[in-house]
């Protein structure tokens, strides 16, 4: 098991640019973890945007109702009348939508004329949408009482307002298992991506040296067969791609341990994570063909790994894609692989026998089919190309020896 | 001589397929991604009917009632809110909610209820619109109470109208906000960054004991200080051209808008790549690590500065400025990519000019630190 050995050292020797990467990877996973939460959904909630009121009227019963209803289905900041922190808040959704009451609009609502609210909002944002639809809701209730009801005080138009719209609407949420939100949910999305990147390093580093064609003359005169020499450089790459998931995988697990829950919903992760595993190999393989120096193998791994990744739903979530970009996205093994993931999230506590037999978890399990057909692609394409670059002679063309 | 070293460096620059990479290629290839990706999330929100189920079962007066507004809620045309399927059990929702074929059902039994899956955005909306059912029916009641003669046909329109907005938009600031602009600033400030690998190459070919051309410079008669001058020069001076390149296709072939305060775009350009320059010297000139550890070191610190500033998750700059502000003042990319921010959304030029004189300071002291450990070196043996 020479060459295996030789595999293995070629990687030592190069580990600490490869562990540059997993250090880098897990310190912005600890980071990532501090900025984001789980949750546990057992009960229906309505979404909750948030908003911001910045008054430049005076405080009126209008003003404080209007506050009092939108409190009770979204959540208020607290914001300065101050462009900067304005323009900030909007920019980085801190306030889904911002309302600015004009001076005198107290005044405009008891005389019947009332002037419109201001707001701002990011392009595109439902959270703005359906704030803006809570606050016409509220105004034009009002507006029809107050017409109604003229000789009514405004403060108890306000209440008898907030009253109605306090009414509820029974709502049940039906058999739902516990469906928790996972709080390593983002981790196991972006080891998708570090997991590409290393292994493209890993499989390149190893087959740039094995492929030199100084080397394969000297081996193609080898006693040892070509077939078990492949078979020793495939079992080495094997071999150090998986202690690297490995390792990945126990970072995770020691990372996240208090929220983690070893149930068979985390095994199918780490299984799904595993699979992905394997169309990384793939891939890289696949790349590995083409690749010829350390500048090349940079190139491969980060424009590789970073496409798949924006395109398959990594970085920016599947439902924020347009309809044109998912189109290529299916393409990509990083889709299925992020599908599969957010799938086993939402289905909650699942057992070997559902997972097998459920209808509605087809998609799981059509999910890995699609990644291991992926993985069996890429590296038949590979296998061939590399084949056919062994005929051409492509690969000692470059070659001087002592001879010539 | 200084000259002859400086265009020297600029050639050597073009012929460095790394460093063409990195900085012209890597850029306007991710830039590309993120239109593709990102295109969408500006669009106006577009409201899709939900599609939803109701249980139809021969019932009271109540239950014609609300069949009739659902109904008229599903009936195709503009102001479509449901996509509805009406079923004769409670059994078939049940399975078309298990499916996920609907986000949800109503079932009318003393009042229509909302029985659903699970908590999103559709399911709000559903039960906000049964809210509005039962609301309405509440005030028509207290009305009744109160006057008999006001519950009239135009007082049910009226009340059943949702269509007047009482809000407009507005902007404040010089454009309106963007979902995704500041994934394209955080991306032009990890390329400023990116000139670090001309500063590496600057130190590595210029220090006797990393490469020969080094050893050769050192025993050369001209002062190390024009050396070192004209070549970081010549490296600057290619890396800023890949930059203008990057930027202009971004704003030419992609249609990024950065804004009408052009000049002040540049100059900021032109700036953060000194400090690009810079820190990659100054960390190649304090190690004796193989160029290729230090290169991989100069792409991942770039990729951290730039992670910590949005460029692969959006508005985490924003949390760190709030919770790590010292964090997010020492990291360059975040201080380029919100002196751009200052220039296209704030309309005074406080920010932008505080963003700039903190980058310069960053610039004079990494340059300062290099000068100290370049100068006046001495070897036993190399």
């Amino acid at each position: 098991m020479i060459i295996f050995k030789t595999g293995v050292k070629i990687i030592r020797k190069n580990a600490l640019t490869l562990s540059i990467y997993i250090v880098a990877f897990l310190m912005l996973s600890i980071f990532i973890d501090q900025f984001s939460n789980s949750s546990s959904i057992v009960e229906f909630a309505e979404i909750r945007p948030s908003f911001s009121l910045i008054n430049r009227d005076e405080e009126s019963e209008v003003i404080s109702g209007l506050k009092r209803f939108l409190t009770t289905r979204a959540d208020e900041v607290v914001l300065e009348d101050d462009q900067k922190i304005l323009i900030d808040a909007n920019v980085y959704g801190t306030s889904d939508c911002i309302f600015l009451i004009p001076d005198g609009f107290s005044q405009s609502v008891i005389s019947g004329e009332m002037m419109m609210l201001e707001k701002l909002s990011a392009r595109g944002s439902s959270d703005a949408y359906w704030m803006s639809g809570l606050v016409d809701q509220y105004l034009h209730v009002f507006e029809i009482y107050h017409e109604m009801l003229p000789d009514v005080e405004i403060e108890e138009i306000s209440e008898m307002v907030l009253e109605n719209l306090s009414i509820d609407a029974e709502v049940e949420m039906k058999n739902t298992p516990e469906t928790k939100k996972i709080a390593f949910l983002s981790f196991f999305e972006k080891l998708g991506y570090i997991t590409l990147m290393l292994m493209i390093l890993i499989v390149s580093t190893v087959m740039m040296s094995v492929q030199r064609p100084e080397l394969r003359m000297r081996n193609l005169s080898s006693p040892v067969s070509n077939k078990n020499q492949n078979l020793q450089i495939m079992l080495c790459i094997f071999f150090v791609c998986l202690v690297a998931w490995f390792f990945l995988i126990v970072s995770g697990i020691l990372l996240h341990r208090e929220a983690l829950v070893f149930d068979f919903q985390f095994l199918l992760i780490v299984v799904n994570s595993f699979v992905f595993l394997l169309v990384s190999i793939g891939v890289a393989f696949l790349v590995s063909v083409f690749i010829k120096g350390s500048s090349a193998q940079n190139f491969a791994a980060n424009i590789i790994s970073l496409a798949f990744s924006f395109l398959g739903g990594i970085f920016i979530p599947l439902d924020f894609l347009g309809e044109q970009v998912l189109r290529i996205s299916r393409f990509l093994p990083t889709y299925w692989y992020v599908t599969v993931l957010h799938r086993i999230n939402d289905a909650g506590k699942i057992d070997f026998i559902s997972f097998l037999e459920a209808r509605n978890l087809m998609d799981i399990r059509n999910g890995m089919m699609m990644q291991i057909g992926f993985a069996v692609t890429f590296f038949i394409v590979g296998l061939a190309v590399s084949r056919v670059k062994l005929q051409t002679g492509h690969d000692f063309s470059t070659i001087k020896t002592q001879i010539n | 001589m200084f000259w002859q070293i400086y265009f020297s460096r600029i050639k050597r620059s073009i012929h460095t397929k790394d460093i063409l990479f990195w900085t012209l290629l890597f850029p306007i290839f991710l830039s590309t991604m993120f239109k593709l990706a990102l295109s969408s999330l500006d669009d106006e929100f577009v409201f899709s009917p939900i599609p939803v189920a109701l249980v139809e079962i021969e019932g009271t007066n109540g239950q014609k009632s609300f069949n009739t507004v659902v109904e008229g809620l599903a009936k195709e045309g503009e102001g479509q809110l449901l996509n509805l399927t009406i079923i004769a059990t409670q059994q078939e929702a049940d399975e078309l909610l298990e499916e996920e074929e609907i986000d949800g059902y109503f079932l009318y039994e003393d009042q229509p209820k909302l029985i659903v899956k699970n908590s999103s955005f559709s399911q709000t909306i559903l039960k906000n619109f049964l809210d509005q059912y039962l609301q309405i029916i509440d005030s028509m009641e207290r009305t009744a109470d109160v006057q008999q003669e006001l519950l009239t046909e135009d007082f049910f329109e009226r009340l059943t109208d949702m269509e007047k907005e009482y809000s407009m938009e507005r902007i404040i600031g010089i454009e309106s906000p963007s979902n995704v602009f500041y994934y394209y600033l955080a991306l032009l400030g990890m390329l400023c960054m990116y000139g670090s690998f001309q500063g590496l190459e600057s130190v590595v070919s210029i220090q006797a004991n990393l490469s020969a051309n080094g050893a050769r410079l050192t025993a050369s008669p001209t002062r190390k200080w024009k050396l070192v001058l004209a070549d970081m020069l010549g490296g600057y001076t290619s890396h800023i051209f890949c930059v203008f390149i990057a930027l202009f296709y971004m704003i030419f072939v992609l249609g990024i808008d950065f804004g009408s305060r052009f000049i002040h775009v540049l100059s900021v350009c032109l700036l953060g790549s000194i400090v690009g320059v810079a820190f990659g010297a100054a960390i190649s000139c304090t190690s004796n690590l193989k160029y290729s550890v230090k290169s991989g070191i100069m792409v991942v610190t770039s990729l951290i500065f730039s992670f910590l500033s949005g460029l692969m998750i959006s508005g985490i700059n924003y949390l760190i400025a709030k919770n790590l502000p010292v964090l997010a003042w020492i990291n360059p990319v975040n201080r380029i990519a919100d002196a751009f921010y200052a220039l296209y959304y704030y309309e005074t030029y406080e920010f932008f000019w505080m963003n700039m004189a903190v980058l310069a300071s960053m610039a004079l002291l990494l340059i300062c630190f290099t000068s100290i450990f370049v100068r006046r070196k001495s070897y036993d043996y190399i």
